[in-house]
């Protein structure tokens, strides 16, 4: 009967306690604000140049949520291997709690890290470009804007899990921000792409957290969009908690999990 | 002569001692996909609106990713030494600073001339 209290506690906490931590380096705070704004500024230039304010809106509210992505891209890819220098992996893989649900509040922290940056976007927009980004349905659009963090979140947990054995995750992490922002439309429409490359682009919970996000601005129903990011945030996450446990099996096995 | 030794053989040893580019594992997707995913960002964000040509933006990406390498690898050369905690040691050697900074500036230069081919052979 304590389990589901015992569980939605450690998830609480340990999600505080990860953005705590985060949140603590003002170097890497200040980067996560300053990184998607070069892009975003970019984008509203070239964006500017077609004169037309409907284009701008799109470069606006896409260059706001690319921040959800750029924050679990690289920091997801390489948060066991900070576990595994801050000294703590093992215990954390020892402890009673499944590493699944260890792992899920970790990268819905860092994701949760986006939404200042997203906010910091949209101002900045706002600012110095006179973009207001009209949202039709507030409820529907902050819903949609909580289900793709989550649903990011759920591909940072399968991607942390991905790359447990991999000494240097973070440069696969590093390499995987800018196909991330061209192919869930962030930037551009997905339909641009070639039609193999659009299949990639559907298989991405962000691309409809995206389109959600769209589609809730503009007044029109995001529910489908929303229901393709909650069933494809769940996918992920069922296979990071299967890949999970077979990875740590075998580093268990080979006496791997430190990489030392 | 001293100052050429320092310049070639510190800047080589000091390439191969700090940089993990000489990893494969780091060197393809920072330094050879990266660009590439950068170049196809840009170009099709300049079709979306209409703006520039696909050259436009290659040859704007390329020149711009052979400078990271450039600035990010001479501020990680003292931040590489810091973190081994050499820097003290370099610093305290009587070896001109100038060829001394300048042979770790040339090899990391060379890398970023060379990841600008990236984005050209890509392209090709």
């Amino acid at each position: 009967m304590t389990r589901i209290p015992g569980v939605a506690r450690m998830l609480t906490v340990t999600w505080w306690l990860q953005l705590k931590m985060l949140s603590a380096s003002a170097f890497n705070g200040i980067l996560q604000f300053v990184w998607p704004l070069f892009f975003a500024t970019t984008a509203f230039l070239v964006y500017r140049q077609n004169g037309d304010p409907a284009a701008l809106v799109y470069a606006g509210l896409g260059s706001a949520v690319m921040g959800l992505w750029s924050a679990i891209a690289t920091t997801a890819s390489g948060a066991l291997q900070r576990e595994r220098w801050h000294g703590t992996l093992e215990l954390l893989v020892a402890a009673p709690t499944p590493f699944a649900l260890v792992l899920v509040p970790i990268t819905v922290a860092m994701t949760t890290i986006g939404v200042y940056s997203m906010g910091a976007t949209l101002l900045w927009g706002w600012l110095l470009f006179g973009i207001v980004v009209p949202v039709a349905s507030p409820v529907l659009f902050v819903l949609s804007l909580v289900v793709s963090v989550l649903a990011v979140a759920m591909f940072g947990f399968l991607l942390s899990v991905s790359v447990i054995r991999y000494r240097t995750a973070w440069a696969l992490g590093n390499m995987l921000e800018y196909p991330g922002w061209l192919l869930c439309g962030f930037l551009v429409p997905v339909t641009l792409f070639p039609t193999w490359v659009t299949w990639i682009s559907w298989a991405l919970p962000p691309t409809w957290g995206m389109e959600a996000a769209r589609q809730s601005s503009a007044g029109e129903s995001p529910w489908l969009a929303l229901a393709l990011c909650v069933v494809l945030g769940l996918a992920y996450a069922s296979v990071a908690t299967l890949l999970s446990g077979a990875v740590l099996r075998s580093a268990r096995r080979h006496a791997t999990l430190a990489l030392t | 002569m001293t100052s050429l030794r320092i310049f070639f053989i510190g800047g080589l040893i000091s390439f191969r001692a700090l940089f993990n580019w000489l990893s494969p594992w780091i060197y393809v997707p920072s330094l050879l996909i990266a660009p590439v995913f950068q170049v196809l960002l840009f170009a099709y964000l300049g079709r979306s609106a209409g703006v520039g040509s696909d050259a436009f933006y290659l040859v704007g990406n390329a020149v711009q990713y052979a400078a990271i390498p450039c600035v990010f690898a001479m501020a990680n050369t003292i931040a590489g030494e810091r973190q081994t905690q050499t820097l003290g040691i370099v610093l305290a050697t009587p070896a001109p600073r100038l060829p001394l900074f300048l042979g770790r500036r040339c090899p990391s230069s060379s890398t970023g001339g060379w990841s600008r081919c990236s984005p050209w052979s890509s392209a090709a």
